[in-house]
């Protein structure tokens, strides 16, 4: 439908004008404006600044997702694979650096923030995918929201990080990775006990069900 | 700021100049709305908004039954009490019953040739306003 189009044409317009006005009604006018609009179009994206943080979020997923598929991972261990595609995703964002905090902060804001989660858990689980796991267990969660913590802490991390390349960034989440891990295998522990647990009684309930 | 006086259905302005234009509690006055609608389309620049504020119709049920009663049998008499005239006020909530429903707005803007429309309601349909822009 053209309402469809003109709402998306606009959204990548604006894209350019973030760096100048951030994420903002103002940076829509201005790619309205470019699209020969008046600026008042900027309407159309009727929630504003947070439907072009949501545009480039779903454009970076999408460009991250090809990518991974073709990433050679030889020789790697399960953390180094969690750290590089966590490294591809966050360094798309490096353009934007200047203008990220304000879009961490929309992302928080109550009608915005599951959203944000929803796309944090999908990040997580597709990272672990690439790095191989094949868990049907109880772990499958709780990795996924370990990796979700150590993501979001590395993202803040990257805010002020001046070093070249985002050298410091990638040895911060590093270290992170591998804290985790030791808590995440007493974590995985505690998960499995209480997994045994309900089933146990699951058997029992069963057992006294049959002798009735 | 510059005050100009004119006719709804036959605006004052040059076509495609204005960025936005907005209109509260009036569109019900003007004879025929479509005819206003196509006016503004016209003074409107590419991609310029629309925006009405204006009285509208709450959805059938108990909430409306009270809403008409009130206004048919408070509001006259209160005008008549309080401005000592009460034909304006019958009016008044005559006009707002003869009014489009918010879809009805919506599909005459569109023939009028905006694109985007969309309404809110306040109070639940008391008031709604429209919203729409210029292809």
């Amino acid at each position: 439908r053209d309402q469809e189009d003109a709402r998306s044409q606009i959204l990548a317009a604006s894209l350019k004008h973030v760096h100048r006005y951030g994420w903002s009604h103002e940076s829509l006018a201005a790619g309205a404006k470019d699209l020969g609009f008046s600026p008042m179009m900027h309407g159309v994206v009727s929630r504003g600044g947070i439907e072009l943080v949501e545009h480039l979020r779903d454009q970076m997923h999408k460009e991250w997702v090809g990518e991974l598929e073709a990433a050679q991972t030889e020789g790697m261990d399960t953390t180094e694979k969690l750290v590089m595609a966590c490294r591809m995703r966050l360094m798309k964002q490096a353009d934007y650096m200047s203008s990220w905090p304000q879009a961490l902060a929309l992302q928080t804001l109550p009608p915005n923030a599951s959203s944000a989660i929803a796309h944090l858990a999908v990040t997580s689980d597709r990272a672990w995918l690439f790095a191989g796991d094949a868990s049907t267990d109880a772990t499958w969660y709780s990795k996924r929201l370990m990796l979700g913590g150590v993501y979001v802490a590395t993202e803040v991390y990257m805010l002020t990080d001046y070093s070249v390349d985002f050298q410091d960034t990638w040895s911060f989440m590093d270290r992170q990775m591998r804290e985790v891990q030791g808590a995440g295998a007493r974590a995985n522990l505690a998960v499995q006990q209480i997994e045994a647990m309900l089933q146990q009684a699951l058997q029992t309930m069963k057992e006294s069900q049959r002798k009735q | 700021l510059e005050w100009v006086r004119g006719d709804a259905e036959a605006l004052p302005f040059a076509d495609n100049s204005v960025d936005c234009l907005t209109i509260a509690f009036g569109l019900r006055n003007v004879t025929r709305t479509l005819v206003a609608l196509k006016d503004i389309n016209r003074v409107l620049k590419k991609g310029g908004r629309f925006l009405c504020m204006e009285f509208s119709h709450l959805p059938e049920g108990p909430i409306k039954d009270a809403y008409e009663a009130y206004s048919f049998h408070v509001i006259p008499p209160l005008g008549k009490a309080l401005a000592g005239d009460a034909q304006p006020y019958e009016y008044l909530v005559e006009s707002i019953r003869k009014f489009h429903k918010q879809e009805a707005l919506e599909e005459l803007m569109r023939e009028a040739g905006m694109r985007h429309v969309t309404h809110t309601n306040i109070l639940g349909g008391v008031v709604a306003i429209h919203s729409g822009f210029k292809a």
